[in-house]
């Protein structure tokens, strides 16, 4: 695989992306229902996906960077106002459209036509964002609450090993896990 | 072949093979899952064609360029997948007002489209203001143990959960999902 990303990045990216589109339409997030119904404390199919990815995936990669065999990609520098911010944005945007970028463009795939409708309106909101750039900046919004380059990550802000903290995440995402299957227990569709 | 022509897998099943996606991103490519910032490439394409003295002008459009790259193509990717998976399991069909919509909001279409469309440019606005999505800060932030991205996630989780439950009122029974443990 690994020369066929030097030669070939797009298809190998053509082919991730593809395996993603069949995990969210087999995972039910590709569905209005799914995702909204989660934001309205019914059905936790969503969290469920999340943190096991992000369990699964941490483990792994955090396991990878230890062989060397890759490193971290953090979105540095972090700007807390602006995420915090665009994230309550992105919270409003979610609930009203019901979708998530990547869920939005797999709802396509299984025809929703007001997903559709959804992607062409990202992309509208893509470009308005680029407008209103160049005056957020002026506002300092978008550069306010910078966090510091070494406390990017919990381990490093908090001081604590990773593998100290990998444990403890794992023990609270299963604890979640075990009481959301108590209140709402995962359902397999025929 | 039963699997892959089941209309779910269950969430942890499902989780676990991202979890998987993600190594296998992060070793081939260097690169974590993202989408969000497939779309500013997107409009820089079509500025850079439709509006071509504009784009230059436009920092942040030129900034990412219009090169279709390895996480262009990941976009690209997820629709056909999805649209695989789904046509694999029979369960493509035109939705233009969802079911939970229908029992809460309201059946007409041209409502649903309008507010999809609106839903559409207020989670993009967001997701550049705040440098990524669910895909981009969520999963691969989430699991880099980024600060950042579990402040985002916090954000969007609270303000999308306040926001649901305002818009989305139970009006009819068809808007409430099975109880737990009664069969369908």
């Amino acid at each position: 695989m690994l020369p066929l990303m030097q030669e070939h990045p797009t298809i190998v990216g053509l082919c991730i992306g593809f395996l993603f589109g069949i995990l969210l339409h087999k995972g039910g997030v590709t569905k209005f229902d799914v995702i909204v119904n989660q934001l309205r404390l019914r059905d936790f199919t969503v969290v469920k996906i999340m943190l096991t990815a992000i369990l699964v995936g941490g483990v792994g990669v955090y396991a990878l960077t230890e062989g060397n065999a890759v490193t971290l990609h953090l979105k540095t520098p972090y700007y807390l106002l602006a995420i915090l911010i665009g994230g309550g944005i992105f919270g409003i945007g979610m609930a009203v459209l019901g979708y998530c970028p990547g869920t939005g463009v797999g709802s396509v795939g299984g025809g929703s036509i007001h997903g559709l409708f959804g992607v062409i309106g990202m992309i509208v909101g893509a470009a308005v964002f680029a407008e209103a750039y160049p005056l957020l900046s002026k506002w300092g919004i978008l550069t306010t609450w910078r966090l510091a380059d070494a406390k990017e990550t919990f381990p490093q802000l908090c001081n604590i090993g990773t593998w100290t903290l990998w444990p403890i995440m794992a023990g609270a995402i299963v604890l979640l896990f075990l009481i959301l299957e108590v209140i709402a227990p995962a359902k397999k569709e025929p | 072949m039963n699997w892959l022509t089941a209309k779910r897998w269950s969430p942890y099943h499902v989780g676990i093979l991202i979890g998987v996606l993600c190594w296998i991103a992060f070793y081939v490519s260097n690169s974590p899952i993202g989408v969000s910032t497939a779309f500013v490439k997107s409009v820089a394409m079509i500025e850079q064609k439709a509006a071509p003295d504009h784009y230059k002008d436009t920092a942040y459009l030129t900034k990412y360029g219009t090169k279709p790259d390895w996480e262009w193509m990941l976009v690209i990717g997820i629709f056909a997948g999805a649209l695989f998976s789904s046509a694999l399991s029979r369960d493509v069909k035109p939705e233009i007002v969802p079911n939970v919509w229908r029992g809460t909001v309201g059946k007409s279409g041209a409502v649903r489209l309008f507010f999809a469309f609106l839903g559409g440019i207020i989670i993009m606005f967001g997701a550049r203001m705040a440098g990524g999505c669910t895909s981009g800060h969520g999963i691969s932030g989430g699991l880099q143990l980024a600060v950042g991205s579990w402040m985002f996630m916090g954000a969007f989780f609270l303000v999308g959960i306040i926001t649901a439950m305002l818009i989305y009122r139970a009006k009819r029974p068809a808007a409430q999902p099975p109880a737990p443990g009664r069969p369908q």
